[in-house]
């Protein structure tokens, strides 16, 4: 074990959620920009168009893609980087304001920690995926595309991406440099390919690949699916844009760059699955590209999907380890990784589940990640008016101005849970009964709403009326600011 | 994913605290002390701490209900 890995963790772990400074800021508008574009295109990114296009055709699916990443992606940064850009702390150090330490600690250990699983195993069983289409194509193999080498090809992925990420962030970044290039790449090698396949007029003809009966309902199940995928980014954006340098760049440099990137990504998806009757991006990248173009691009997405695990497990990890306090303090940063790695690695023993319950497991943290991002925004900037007490984030659990209930706000709690009750009410992706709303303003925004209107009741009546919770915070930085312009006056 | 995934900056600077926030709260709190004083001088009047504003708010509602009203438009051809 490196040692200096353990130190990178270390500091990560505690000084790391202490806030950055200007001068520790990274990025302005383009840079942001670029990044999340850089982001969007990933490989996930096919699979969601190409899943997009079994509900609806080429134009509805464009049209599902523009509509739901738009909404996703606006409750996404309603929950996340308006605040982590503020104050520049670390994302699950702030959200103790909202939810309070024991309260951040059970939404990782439930929410955050399920979302990753689910989402890595899926990209581990991608290259499983990836591994037999070529086997297939290039070898003359009959594989199973759900069968038990997909499996062995996954985990061994997995098990790749923990070698990589239990070797700390530095490693990590330098694989990272030539993934976003590549997959851009990619992505304009796919175009050419497709309309060297294909016209326009025969996408916008060719008919969704399993949709229901019901076409305006298939239109909602799609767009709730993308609002679905976008506000996943929740995790990722929220911890950027503690290191963006104005509220600016962090709203309109997420929003654009997410939206485009994902935009294009999703749309290459959708048009292959459409033009080749395929959802699966392993399983028409081949009969696109060619036997030697498309073998390379597999291999390609294989190595970008490996990556993906080790970059995004390692904040994911992080936000574990931080929030386990001193029962994961001790345990060594291989080993953890190694048991989140493992539980990814149990999944993927089921790749016919994984693959079929894709659309559920999208939709479904999607409502979930919806209520907690509208008690968030209702939280920070309704009832807290953008205003947060630093040191008390650092106090124990349940001391301090965000002790609330032994470390819980249990007003944000309550209007999680109505949030998701009113989600699932309206649309329930495991039976797929809707109710007539729906189709007009899909489940997540009601959720949001719900969650918010019952988070501002709520921790008004719990706490805020009472004097606790911190709701009546004074702005430190104008306070500040006030005090350096009389300063100055006096001088 | 790109490079600067990692959400913290510090681990860059080869900081080795051998600490954690339990075993050796007095390096935290300083550290802590320290980071709260530039916000509050040198940083005070900064850009970079400027809250969100209800004209800026009203631009991000209005610009998200448009790009949804053209997926409309789009969904209608």
């Amino acid at each position: 074990m490196n040692k200096s890995v353990e130190s990178q963790v270390e500091v990560e772990s505690t000084l790391g959620s202490l806030p950055v400074t200007e001068n520790e800021r990274l990025w302005g508008f383009w840079d942001f920009t670029w990044l999340n574009v850089s982001l969007a295109i990933a490989t996930w990114a096919f699979l969601i168009g190409g899943a997009t296009a079994l509900m609806v055709g080429f134009t509805e699916g464009v049209a599902a893609l523009l509509i739901g990443n738009t909404i996703g992606g606006a409750i996404m940064l309603l929950g996340g980087p308006i605040m982590t850009q503020r104050y520049g702390i670390e994302h699950f150090t702030l959200l103790r304001s909202v939810l309070g330490k024991v309260g951040v600690g059970i939404m990782v250990f439930v929410v955050v920690l399920l979302v990753g699983v689910g989402w890595h195993s899926i990209l581990g069983l991608m290259v499983g995926r990836a591994f037999v289409q070529v086997s297939n194509q290039a070898f003359g193999t009959s594989h199973d595309l759900n069968g038990a080498v997909v499996s062995a090809v996954a985990i061994l992925s997995l098990f790749v991406a923990w070698m990589v990420v239990s070797r700390g962030p530095k490693l990590i970044g330098r694989l990272n440099r030539f993934i976003a290039p590549g997959l851009v790449i990619i992505t304009v090698l796919m175009i050419v390919m497709l309309f060297s396949h294909t016209t326009l007029e025969q996408l916008s003809a060719a008919p969704a690949l399993a949709p229901f009966e019901d076409p305006r309902l298939n239109f909602a199940m799609a767009i709730e699916f993308n609002v679905g995928a976008a506000i996943a980014w929740w995790q990722t954006i929220g911890s950027f844009g503690r290191l963006t340098k104005t509220p600016r760049t962090s709203i309109w440099g997420a929003y654009i760059g997410l939206l485009f990137g994902s935009m294009i990504a999703g749309t290459v998806g959708l048009a292959a699955a459409l033009a080749l009757g395929e959802a699966d991006p392993p399983a028409w990248m081949v009969p696109l590209g060619g036997p030697v173009i498309g073998v390379l691009v597999l291999a390609f997405v294989a190595f970008a999907n490996i990556t993906s695990v080790a970059s995004a497990a390692y904040p994911t990890v992080l936000a574990l380890k931080q929030a386990g306090g001193r029962a994961l303090e001790r345990i060594r940063w291989p080993v953890i990784t190694g048991a989140y790695i493992l539980l990814t690695m149990i999944l993927a023993l089921f790749p016919a589940l994984m693959v079929e319950k894709f659309q559920l497991f999208v939709t479904l943290s999607g409502g979930v990640l919806a209520s907690v991002c509208g008690v968030i925004a209702a939280d920070y900037l309704v009832l807290r008016r953008q205003v947060i007490e630093i040191p008390e984030l650092f106090r124990p659990a349940g001391r301090g101005a965000y002790g609330f209930h032994g470390g819980v706000n249990l007003g944000a709690l309550l209007a999680m849970i109505a949030g998701i009750f009113v989600f699932m009410y309206l649309y329930n992706p495991i039976t797929l009964a809707t109710r007539e709303p729906f189709a007009a303003v899909t489940a997540s925004v009601p959720a949001v709403l719900v969650a918010g209107l019952v988070h501002l009741v709520a921790a008004h009546l719990l706490y805020r009326r009472r004097g606790l919770g911190g709701y009546r915070a004074k702005d430190m930085f104008a306070i500040a600011a006030a005090d350096k312009k009389n300063e100055g006056a006096n001088i | 994913m790109v490079e600067c995934v990692i959400p913290g900056t510090l681990a860059d600077k080869d900081v080795e605290p051998h600490v954690t926030i339990e075993s050796n709260a007095i390096e935290f709190d300083r550290e802590l002390d320290r980071r709260m004083l530039i916000l509050t001088t040198l940083e005070a009047d900064s850009p970079v701490h400027r809250r969100l504003t209800g004209k800026q708010f009203a631009i991000f509602v209005a610009v998200t209900l448009a790009i949804c009203a053209v997926g409309a438009g789009v969904a209608a051809l």
